[in-house]
């Protein structure tokens, strides 16, 4: 693909995600318009954006990753990813009742767990939140310097530029609608990459090379494959469970709907690591060398789909439908972690005002300066995934602290707000000093056991009606 | 790969059959497609009841 | 046996069993091959069984009890459903 078509595409993406944007964004009246989408969101809109939110790049490009390294048990673990969507199904329902004017996940922290849990969950999700969307900027740049040929730096804030406008525009109803939109791409393009490369190989040939030269990859019994399934579990329910990507997600459903929808997109999600992480293990068998483990996927399907006469629209194709896993993230990154600024910062801590004429200026300031700090650190050399990775044991130390507090009467908070802070410090430790695929269970299981405590251990009641 | 290894090591038991990979390829192609239709069939039936968002 | 011929000069191993392995390349210039490389030894060693057993009995602990938590919460705030 010549950069010009590089260009074309993600342009011509852009402006029809930005135009949409600024249609739908004329539909926000208040705060809670441009917020919660009017808390009036149906089932097939928020199951898909659920859906496409968890699509990150991750999924369609980490897929065949996990598959080329760890085979057959490296997309099922990958697969399993999706329990978080279909465990937080019960918690959205909660949500609901319980705060039926909430806002953020700031809002559950503050009320259950005052001031000092409130202040620990926001340092906590801020740098996950921000985290993610770094990583989310890079993965796009890199991409389209792979398959558009499109230098680093302006691919990222080309894609950057483009999230942030239509987030600016339309708030959380333009992040929904497009991620519906993009959700459609994502799943009939893996089906179309998938099902060109399913027929277009021999399975008993390309199975009987795996046996021959790659045996581990379809091993029941395979160490690499098994030692970090239940810590990526985890860390997934860590990631769903606190964020407020999500907690926006289960506030802008319509009563009775967030359970539904996010147990339809955890069933939506289950198969797409299968579906695209298989490619890699086409590679062996097609005789596709590869020689950058990061680009497997794109690669093999570039190599079949040409075969298969699709010519430079391979190229387009596996473009389109990774620019729309990459944007469906970004967006909802962006919307949700600038709400968590507004209102949590601005209003709560700050004592701001958000009138009807204010709320949008305000916001915008918020969703800018997250996208300003994401691009920032994009370009720098730091070590971003990294970092990601090592944040499991701070997100699954916010497992039971949450689950407590939507479910138990009466818990003894100070012994909970140090669960959230031993398990995060454990958990951040064990990554870099013992093994790398225990963080997140070290932080949720030092967290379990402090706030089971809790429940034991001088237990005071939970306030009885959220507040205000 | 220059052929099987030369050191003596068990052979690997307990792979997943051949059989079952080739299901599952199918299943999640299969069922990532029937997502994106019964996705569609929803919004169809959201927009005509009012109750999109 | 010949593991791969091009261009590429970087070629990603992976799914090998557990053993020792030796690879050695060599440049071919206009059909006329060139002296091999010294081989190179790769040893594939997989992790004890005992100690994935541990991560594995661990982890799912973990994950069953919080998956208990949240289904007990939820059953216990929902009696009629």
């Amino acid at each position: 693909m010549t950069a010009a078509t590089g260009w074309s595409i993600v342009i011509v993406l852009g402006a029809i995600w930005i135009g949409l944007g600024y249609l739908w964004g004329r539909k926000a009246r208040d705060s809670e318009g441009f917020m919660l989408a009017g808390r009036n969101v149906g089932l097939s809109l928020g199951a898909a954006t659920a859906m496409a939110t968890w699509v990150t790049s991750n999924t369609t490009m980490v897929a065949p990753i996990l598959a080329l390294e760890k085979g057959v048990w490296g997309m099922l673990a990958y697969a399993s990813v999706s329990f978080g969507l279909l465990l937080f199904a019960p918690l959205a329902a909660r949500i609901q009742r319980l705060l039926p004017h909430g806002f953020t996940s700031g809002d559950f922290f503050r009320l259950r767990y005052g001031r000092a849990g409130w202040a620990v969950f926001l340092l906590i999700t801020l740098v996950y939140s921000v985290t993610w969307l770094v990583t989310m900027a890079s993965a796009g740049g890199k991409l389209l310097e792979v398959l558009g040929n499109i230098e680093f730096a302006r691919g990222m804030t080309l894609i950057m530029v483009v999230c942030v406008l239509y987030t600016l525009f339309g708030g959380l109803y333009a992040v929904i609608g497009t991620d519906f939109i993009q959700s459609l791409v994502i799943l009939l393009g893996i089906v179309a990459i998938g099902g060109t490369v399913a027929m277009n190989v021999d399975f008993t040939a390309a199975y009987g090379h795996l046996e021959t030269h790659q045996p581990s990859l379809l091993a029941v019994m395979f160490p690499a494959a098994l030692l970090a399934i239940f810590n990526n579990m985890l860390f997934g329910f860590g990631e769903v469970f606190h964020n407020n990507v999500w907690w926006s997600r289960a506030y802008a459903m319509r009563r009775g709907v967030a359970s539904k929808a996010f147990l339809l997109s955890g069933l939506l999600w289950f198969p797409i690591p299968i579906a695209s992480g298989f490619l890699a293990l086409m590679a062996g068998p097609l005789a596709v060398n590869v020689t950058d483990t990061g680009q497997v996927g794109p690669q093999v399907a570039e190599h079949v789909l040409k075969g298969a006469g699709f010519g430079v629209m391979a190229g387009v194709l596996i473009l389109v439908v990774l620019f729309c896993s990459m944007a469906s993230s970004i967006d909802s990154l962006l919307a949700a972690t600038s709400d968590l600024l507004v209102k949590d910062i601005y209003t709560g801590l700050l004592g701001g005002e958000l009138s009807d004429r204010s709320f949008r200026k305000v916001a915008a300031v918020a969703i800018v300066a997250v996208g300003f700090v994401a691009w920032a650190f994009s370009l720098s050399n730091l070590p971003l995934d990294e970092i990601l990775f090592s944040s499991g044991g701070l997100v699954a130390s916010l497992i039971w602290p949450i689950i407590a507090g939507l479910y138990w009467k009466r818990c003894n908070r100070v012994l909970v707000i140090a669960g959230m802070i031993a398990g995060s410090v454990s958990g951040f430790l064990s990554y870099w000093f013992v093994e790398t695929y225990i963080g997140a269970l070290v932080g949720a299981f030092v967290s379990m056991v402090l706030t089971v405590a809790a429940r034991h251990v001088r237990p005071s009641d939970f306030p009885r009606a959220p507040a205000s | 790969m220059c052929g099987p290894p030369i050191s003596r090591a068990p052979p690997l038991r307990d792979m997943f059959p051949e059989l079952f990979v080739h299901i599952l390829v199918v299943l999640g192609l299969v069922w990532t497609a029937a997502g994106a239709l019964l996705l569609i069939i929803l919004l169809i039936r959201d927009y005509k009841n009012g109750k999109l968002w | 046996m010949t593991r791969y011929e091009g261009p590429d000069r970087a070629s990603v191993l992976t799914g090998l069993a557990e053993g020792t392995y030796y690879f050695r390349v060599r440049q071919v210039n206009d059909g006329r091959p060139g002296p091999w490389s010294e081989p190179l030894p790769v040893e594939v060693e997989f992790m004890s069984r005992a100690r994935v057993c541990a991560l594995l009995g661990a982890g799912f602990l973990v994950t069953a009890m919080s998956l208990a938590a949240i289904l007990h919460g939820h059953f216990r705030s929902n009696p009629a459903s």
